[in-house]
């Protein structure tokens, strides 16, 4: 699989249980290794959404990788 | 907090010869609306019985996984200054050195975007700022990172490596800890920043079984600094010691393996029992000294009690030379890191999975042989369960 392939399957999958379940990185790097991707791969296809602001990651007992929005917590700024 | 302004209950805190957080709070409140309503929120909370205080998890600066830990107040409108109140490590420096002037940098960027409150330094090590909104922590960032700092663990991953203040000021010191310290936080910055274990590692050095760091009770991986020869003895140093104090009640009776006997001219010592636990040479430093040949025993799975019990570090190395680069140590890591990212269950901690998975399922993975060292207890069950790979 090429990078830009990689992201866009990392991307498509953090999309598709964003407000469902919590995809920890490891997750993310069993499913895709399952399709024929490398964990080297994943990892760099992550670092690079981190990078780019696509993806952020969170902590609720344990780090997840999520699409940036505002959560539930937060109260607005003053 | 009452609305006169009133802190009863915290002021009752304030009583007494020792330190008081309050009274350092009250100090930062002076100058912030930050401190100022830290305390009033905190009387509430007192008052109520209850935390006034949410978790945030998704603030952060970008393209780092840790370093912030977000906290909001659930009584936004009635103290503002704590709508927002979210932490910022910052990776300590080796054996915490610090210049005044570096210091004086970093508390004038915490006193522009935040509430001017420090804890110096967290139970990891970090220097932990306390206080601040979401949109300010690009700028902190920023600010700090274009003076040196950078900021610290947090989340699933390596959390801030520390150490004690090693060679540098401890004549005891069997590893140069400071050395070891920086250089695995330099290896692992994308392991420091980028979670992605199943749940965090703490590393710690200490240059000699005294601990200064805690290891043994805090850190995933605890590296110790120890000798493998002989304790080195001036005898006629300990004969000056005996002047002072009864070696055979102060020193020989308390080793843990009773391997030290005094006639009252010679201290004679059974070096093959020694533990190396540093009570003997704590006792008499003049008289008695480490040996030459020095490394570091390495020992796996300390942790408090958070998803089960409190467990203490056991030893998985009894000895390993440690020299620059450090690579034998970075190896092992990496392969215990393997091993826990392959079978670790969601916030299962290394000293867990061990406990679970038994010792034999990571020794097999990292290529460490058995040692006796390595028992923590006695077998209980008399069944010795061979694998069939043994039996073949």
């Amino acid at each position: 699989m090429d990078a830009a392939e990689v992201q866009k399957k990392v991307y498509e999958m953090v999309e598709k249980m964003q407000g469902k379940k919590k995809l920890k990185p490891k997750d993310i790097s069993n499913a895709l290794e399952a399709e024929g991707a490398t964990k080297e791969e994943v990892k760099a296809a992550l670092r690079e959404l981190i990078d780019g602001g696509k993806l952020v990651y969170s902590y609720f007992g344990g780090t997840a990788v999520e699409i940036p929005h505002t959560e539930g917590s937060a109260n607005p700024q003053s | 907090m009452s609305k006169d302004g009133k802190t009863p209950m915290l002021d009752d805190l304030e009583k007494g010869a020792w330190p008081s957080f309050v009274k350092e709070i009250k100090k930062a409140a002076v100058k912030s609306n930050t401190a100022k309503d830290l305390l009033n929120i905190l009387e509430r909370s007192y008052r109520d019985k209850v935390t006034h205080w949410k978790h945030g998890g998704i603030v952060g600066v970008l393209g780092y996984g840790g370093g912030v830990i977000g906290r909001y107040c659930d009584l936004p409108e009635e103290y503002p200054g704590v709508a927002h109140f979210h932490t910022v490590r910052i990776n300590q420096p080796a054996g915490n050195y610090y210049t005044s002037n570096a210091l004086r940098e970093l508390m004038d960027i915490w006193d522009k975007y935040g509430s001017g409150l420090t804890n110096m330094h967290g139970s990891t090590g970090d220097l932990v700022l306390l206080g601040t909104q979401t949109d300010k922590l690009e700028a902190i960032f920023a600010e700090t990172t274009a003076k040196g700092w950078d900021l610290g663990g947090s989340g699933s991953c390596l959390r801030t490596p520390s150490c004690c203040v090693g060679n540098s000021r401890c004549e005891f010191s069997n590893i140069d800890s400071m050395e070891i310290c920086d250089t695995l936080t330099h290896k692992f910055q994308d392991e420091l920043h980028r979670p992605a274990f199943p749940y965090k590692f703490k590393i710690k050095v200490s240059g000699c079984a005294n601990d200064c760091t805690a290891a043994i009770a805090r850190a995933d991986m605890s590296i110790i600094g120890t000798w493998r020869d002989d304790i080195r003895i001036d005898q006629a140093e300990v004969k000056n010691c005996s002047k002072d104090m009864d070696i055979k009640t102060e020193v020989c009776d308390m080793c843990p393996t009773h391997c030290m006997s005094w006639d009252g001219s010679t201290l004679k010592i059974n070096n093959k029992d020694c533990t190396r636990c540093m009570h003997c040479i704590n006792r008499m430093p003049k008289a008695l000294r480490p040996g030459k040949e020095k490394g570091a025993t390495i020992m796996l799975g300390g942790k408090a009690p958070i998803v089960t019990g409190a467990l203490m570090s056991w030893v998985i190395v009894p000895f390993m030379k440690l020299e620059k680069p450090f690579d034998n140590i970075e190896d092992l890591i990496r392969k215990l890191w393997e091993w826990w990212d392959e079978h670790g269950k969601n916030r299962e901690r290394i000293g867990e999975l061990v406990d679970r998975m038994g010792m034999r399922s990571m020794l097999e993975s990292t290529g460490l042989p058995p040692v006796p060292q390595m028992v923590k207890a006695p077998r209980s069950n008399p069944y010795v369960f061979w694998s069939p790979e043994d039996v073949k």
